[in-house]
């Protein structure tokens, strides 16, 4: 075989400790390896709370405007909550998770186990974590700190709530029901205090019924024309919510500054 | 400890810490134990001998190079195979200017765990010379585990840390390698 054939260099072993007597090959040294190390471990921590960040951001983004109970509208309710979806926060999750595995199995031994078994464990944990930050309030803290431009860089997110509102949807509370197909609805919307009148026609979604109470939550899914939307699906969040009953949580709410959700 | 016979009957691991700690004889020792396995190893992936121990010679330098990275309380032998992955893959990648290895469905998705195989079977004996004509018709992928497995008697554990692929993978991998070896016997009328 044409590998067992002799060659005419000195053995490598030869070869080997020759070079590495005559200085032609150093040894690494142990601060290197341990520095290495170190470096991969920090970059993990740092991606991991840039997805965890992202993901609470989406749990967020999705309960606070509604969107994830828009689904019980059906087709209309799946098209709103794609369309407002916060998808650049989405695709920084799903990149960070693969990113986060790919580390895991080059640096950290991951690889004794499939790909999708890491990928699917990643995302319960970040599943589970986000709703945990979800828990805590972490970003309506931010977000009040934001508005007042004490949250360097990511302030901004908390500034321009429009990047997180509906896209056809209007959060408010019910007021002056006519009992038949219309009411007044006091917007959420900190920017638009306007009130809008709803009409309800047969083509009107209503999972949760026709029958309204004035001071009742809802979001109203539909095309607004100056004062009147035409509601195309009315989802009931909260009955009867009370907007001023929720607890005060920093200094700023306590000064009067109010805010929504 | 000073000469090259003190280090002969030390395992491994503690010469490898030797080395760590600076001793050229107990390097040394670990070239001649590792270069012939690793010479084995090196004929699934290149046919000529020069460039067998071309690579060789540049695995036992790139591992006296990072000792320090090696974990002590582990076993030395995958580490090395590690390292001798990694450089014929960049070798072959060199040459054939292409993934040598792209991403497989069967590291990406779950498998049965395969029990490892303690019985006396044709192949854990020194694969001969028309055996191994038979591998080189096999994939790469395939090949090589059947070769740490059998050749160089390592468990899948080890497989799957020299090839950073899953355990259960390794099982499926091995599986399949067996029955195209024996395919291709078959095809060539040798009776394993």
């Amino acid at each position: 075989m044409t590998s067992e054939q002799p060659t005419h260099q000195p053995p490598i072993v030869d070869r080997v400790m020759d070079s590495i007597e005559h200085g032609q090959v150093t040894m690494r040294t142990r601060t290197r390896a341990q520095f290495t190390k170190v470096v991969a471990v920090v970059c993990y921590g740092l991606l991991a709370a840039v997805v965890l960040y992202a993901a609470s951001w989406v749990v967020f983004v999705v309960t606070i405007n509604q969107s994830l109970s828009l689904l019980a509208l059906g087709l209309l309710g799946v098209e709103e909550f794609i369309v407002s979806a916060p998808w650049i926060a989405i695709v920084i999750v799903v990149a960070g998770i693969v990113l986060l595995e790919f580390f895991r199995r080059t640096f950290f031994g991951g690889y004794r186990r499939t790909v999708i078994i890491g990928l699917v464990a990643l995302l319960l944990f970040v599943g589970i974590a986000a709703a945990g930050i979800r828990r805590v309030r972490l970003h309506e803290r931010l977000e009040q700190q934001g508005l007042v431009s004490r949250v360097p860089v990511m302030g901004m997110m908390y500034q321009h709530r429009r990047l997180y509102g509906l896209h056809q949807g209007y959060r408010g509370i019910v007021a002056q029901w006519n009992g038949q197909d219309q009411f007044r609805l006091d917007p959420f919307e900190w920017d638009d205090r306007m009130p809008l009148t709803v009409v309800i026609t047969k083509k009107t979604i209503l999972p949760d019924g026709m029958i309204f109470i004035d001071g009742d939550e809802v979001v109203v899914v539909g095309k607004r024309m100056d004062g009147t939307i035409a509601a195309r699906g009315i989802r009931r969040i909260n009955r009867r919510v009370d907007r001023f009953d929720r607890p005060v949580t920093s200094p700023m709410m306590q000064r009067g500054v109010m805010m929504e959700y | 400890m000073d000469s090259p016979s003190d280090y002969a009957a030390l395992p491994d691991e503690q010469l490898a810490r030797a080395v760590q700690r600076g001793s050229h004889f107990a390097f040394r020792q670990l070239v001649e134990r590792f270069t012939p396995k690793l010479l084995r190893y090196a004929r699934t992936f290149f046919s000529s001998r020069e460039e067998q121990e071309d690579v060789v010679q540049e695995v036992m330098i790139k591992a006296y190079a990072h000792i320090q990275e090696f974990d002590s309380r582990r076993v030395f032998s995958p580490w090395i195979y590690r390292i001798a992955h990694n450089e014929f893959v960049n070798v072959l990648r060199k040459k054939q200017r292409a993934l040598v290895f792209a991403v497989d469905w069967d590291v990406m998705l779950p498998h049965p765990i395969s029990k490892e195989r303690t019985d006396a079977d044709i192949l854990r004996t020194e694969l001969n010379d028309t055996v191994f004509d038979c591998l080189k018709e096999l994939p790469e992928k395939y090949r090589e585990p059947l070769l740490l497995y059998y050749n160089d008697d390592l468990s899948y554990g080890q497989i799957s840390d020299i090839l950073h692929i899953p355990v259960s993978t390794v099982g499926v991998r091995l599986n399949r390698a067996r029955s195209m070896v024996q395919a291709i016997a078959r095809n060539r009328g040798i009776t394993l």
